[in-house]
This record gives C-alpha cells, sequence and structure tokens, in this order.
C-alpha cells in the first residue's frame, strides 16, 4: 500500500485535478487495505495450515472445547421433535433421526411422526418415509417416488400395518412397497409427536448427535472458507478476495500516477 | 445500517466501515443460498420410462457381496439394506441419488438389456454444476454398457466447472447397469 505526497487528508473531494484524483485514490487504497488485512491474514495463515493438514495431523486432533462444539453440531438449530414408536423411542435432531439415542442413517426434512410396523420402525417426515430395523439400521428411505402423496399423518393399523395419511387420502402398507388405500371409517391409531422431548430419551440423542468432538481440520478449513460464521462467511471471504482486486487495481493506478 | 458514505445522524460512516461495504456490496448483490430444484418430478420420470403405466417396485436387498461391489463402484457402501427398482420386462428403472460436491444429486436412469436408455436428473441441490441437466450431456449416456472392469464402454466429456456432478452422475450410471444385472439374472461381473 503506497501513500503518496498530502497524505490524503486534505478534503473531503480530494482536491483538484490529478493531484485530488490521485488522493481519492490513495485514500480508498488504504482503507480497503485496512479493511482486508484481518480477512487476508486469516486466509493465508489457515491456507498454509491446510497446504500442510496431512503433516501437521490436523485430521487425527479433535477438538472437545464446549463452545467450539456448541459452535458446530452440539446446540440444534430447531428443537427435537420425538415419538414413541412402540418401545422405541425415536428423535430428530436438525434433520437427523436417533433410535433410541443411537444415531441412524436417516435423515428427513421435517418429522410428522413413527409408529412401529411390522418389523420395522417407520418414520415419515413429509416427503420421505424411513423404514428402520429395531436395531436402527436403514432399510429404506422411500422417497417421493415410492409415496402416494404428500404425509399428513403417520399411524398404525389395527393390524399392525402401517398407515399413511396423506394428499391422496389414507394408505395402508406392510412392507413399504405396495399402498393400499384404506377408507376412512379404519380403525387407525395416529402418531402424536412428544413435546417437549422428556429427558431420559433426549439425553442420549444429544450426546450422540454431539459425538466426538469437532475434527481440527474441519474447523481451520472452515476458518478459511468463512463457514465457521455459519451461511455469511464464505461471502465475507468473497469480499476479502475483491477487496485484494480493488487494491491491486488501486495500487497499480497509483503506481503509475507517481511515475 | 449506514450505507456507503451517507450521512445518519449529522455523521460519516467511518472511512473503513466504507470500504467494508464497499467490498461487501457485489458479494451482496450475487449472494443467494442454493436450494433443491426439481428438474423433473420422480412420478413423472417413472411414468416416462413405462409408457404412463408404471409397474408396482420391488426391492432389491444389498447382500454384503451386492454391497461389496457398489462399494468399487460407488467409493462407498450405500447406507441402506434395500433399494427400490421398477421392472417391465427387460427393462428396469432406478431412481438413485450420490453427492456431487456438498449435496445429494437425485436421479433416475432406465436400463433395458444391460444397456442405458434414458438418464434424467430429478433433483438438483448443488450451488453449481446444474449444466448436467442438459440434454447434451445426459444423451452421452444413452447405449452405455458396463465393461468388465465395471467402467462404462462409452465416454462421457465432462462439463468444466461441473466436474464432480458429472461424476457423480458416471457413478450413478455404473451402479444403475450394476443393479440391473442383479435383478435380470445376469450375475455379477
Amino acid at each position: 500500500m503506497s501513500t503518496p505526497p498530502g497524505n490524503g487528508r486534505n478534503g473531503g473531494n480530494g482536491g483538484n485535478g490529478r493531484n485530488g484524483r490521485a488522493r481519492v485514490f490513495a485514500r480508498w487504497h488504504r482503507r480497503i487495505g485496512l479493511a482486508a488485512a484481518i480477512l487476508v491474514l486469516l486466509l493465508a495463515v489457515t491456507g498454509i495450515l491446510l497446504s500442510h493438514g496431512e503433516a501437521f495431523g490436523l485430521h487425527r486432533v479433535h477438538v472437545t472445547t464446549p463452545w467450539i462444539v456448541r459452535l458446530y453440531d452440539a446446540r440444534p438449530s430447531v428443537p427435537p421433535r420425538a415419538s414413541r414408536a412402540g418401545a422405541h423411542w425415536v428423535l430428530s435432531i436438525d434433520g437427523r433421526i436417533f433410535l433410541d439415542g443411537v444415531a441412524t442413517e436417516g435423515r428427513l426434512d421435517g418429522f410428522v411422526g413413527a409408529v412401529e410396523g411390522p418389523g420395522v420402525i417407520a418414520v415419515a417426515g413429509p416427503e420421505a418415509l424411513l423404514l428402520l430395523m429395531p436395531a436402527g439400521a436403514l432399510v429404506e428411505r422411500i422417497g417421493p417416488e415410492g409415496l402416494p402423496g404428500r404425509i399428513a399423518r403417520i399411524g398404525r393399523g389395527a393390524d399392525g400395518a402401517i398407515v399413511l395419511a396423506t394428499s391422496h387420502g389414507s394408505f395402508a402398507t406392510r412392507d413399504g412397497l405396495d399402498f393400499v388405500p384404506l377408507p376412512e371409517s379404519s380403525d387407525i391409531r395416529w402418531d402424536d409427536p412428544v413435546t417437549p422431548v422428556p429427558a431420559a430419551a433426549l439425553a442420549p440423542a444429544l450426546a450422540a448427535f454431539r459425538g466426538d468432538g469437532v475434527p481440527l481440520h474441519r474447523i481451520v478449513a472452515d476458518l478459511h472458507s468463512g463457514r465457521v460464521l455459519g451461511a455469511v462467511g464464505p461471502y465475507l471471504m468473497d469480499a476479502a478476495a475483491i477487496a485484494l482486486i480493488l487494491l491491486a487495481g488501486s495500487g497499480l493506478v497509483l503506481w503509475r500516477r507517481r511515475r | 445500517m449506514a450505507a456507503s458514505g451517507t450521512i445518519r445522524n449529522g455523521r460519516r460512516a467511518h472511512p473503513v466501515a466504507r470500504a467494508v461495504l464497499l467490498c461487501l456490496l457485489p458479494v451482496l448483490v450475487m449472494a443467494r443460498e442454493p436450494a433443491a430444484e426439481t428438474i423433473t418430478a420422480p412420478e413423472s420420470f417413472l411414468a416416462g420410462a413405462f409408457d404412463g403405466a408404471p409397474p408396482k417396485p420391488k426391492a432389491l436387498w444389498l447382500t454384503p457381496d451386492v454391497q461389496k461391489t457398489v462399494e468399487r463402484i460407488m467409493g462407498h457402501r450405500l447406507p441402506v439394506l434395500r433399494l427400490r427398482y421398477w421392472q417391465k420386462g427387460a427393462r428396469t428403472a432406478w431412481v438413485l441419488e450420490e453427492i456431487g460436491k456438498e449435496q445429494p444429486i437425485t436421479a433416475g436412469f432406465v436400463v433395458e438389456k444391460g444397456e442405458l436408455k434414458e438418464v434424467a436428473l430429478l433433483i438438483y441441490r448443488e450451488s453449481r454444476g446444474g449444466e448436467i441437466r442438459y440434454p447434451y450431456f445426459r444423451d452421452q449416456f444413452v447405449g452405455a454398457r458396463l465393461g468388465p472392469d465395471l467402467a462404462l464402454d462409452s465416454d462421457i466429456d465432462g462439463i468444466s466447472g461441473a466436474t464432480l456432478s458429472v461424476h457423480a452422475m458416471q457413478r450413478m450410471a455404473r451402479l444403475a447397469l450394476f443393479l440391473h444385472r442383479q435383478v435380470t439374472g445376469k450375475g455379477a461381473p
């Protein structure tokens, strides 16, 4: 960052003619440099760390500092929801599905409820149905292509079948493949998610949600990309990159004027 | 927040704050969150694959042997115990998901007699790389078969800026061909 004679401190309009414009350029060159300095330093340091992440063992180190863990996955962004499916507790925490406090491979956008079906636990979201083995293995995730409609409620028929109330009526299934329309008078026990979630069911699921801490590599990578600040972060780093482009441009103009 | 260079309560914003705003302005203008985009509704894809009358779905259970080959193709096991598919005669249809860069890509594949007949992009969730939706890319898969090394027997041209999405589509195409073999009794490669 260079500073021309006069230091650019005179007058809001930067004076007259070429000297005035040079002062304006110098002033903005300096301001943009100051604004970008911290972010550029952060980018440079974390970039070096990431380039040699293997040597530094960033993947092997897990950070368990409570506030950092909280910053990541520990604090659900929306209140957890839960249903009692037979003898099992099914919880939805930020789209991840937990069965009896253990994380499953199941993910849902939205939580409608859960019931125990023939040999499986069925967990419903508005646009997908998960079938879980009682031990937690994910049998299948049934998307819109396999459902009779958008799911509004999930229940259990008198014969133990899984029942879905959808935008096209109620349907029963025993295997998740064949959905049979049901008359409205059918005897169905609809699931009603439990709120608030009992602490005894919530605590083990939250512990599983938090996991073993956050890999140091992820923290450094998120610092580098700005994602540590959430959705806004990457745009902040984009702003730093734009600042560098402006610095390069204004620096060239100042260099040319000095010659 | 004071806009760049504006006066509020008689005081100008700090010069450095104005510089930050200057740098942020184009970013804020361009900023938008990627959202899931349904290119072709899965139901429409299935209807098109079977002349408007898709058969009832069947399930292929992923045995350890099948998962082993799936892992060779995809680089990871599928996190499910079974996959559904639709079959009428020698034709099968599959709706598969694979991560491109960060988000899952949902695609549909129609296979007949060991040959890809149609590839459709159903739901795209990544912020970039969506060029894989266009026919000029998808049509390259039509006619492709699975080679003995589980690779496609025809070359697929990549798309600059969409490399990871292209690779995800290639993996899913190979998987669909492999799964078709499994359900039509052609056996493992």
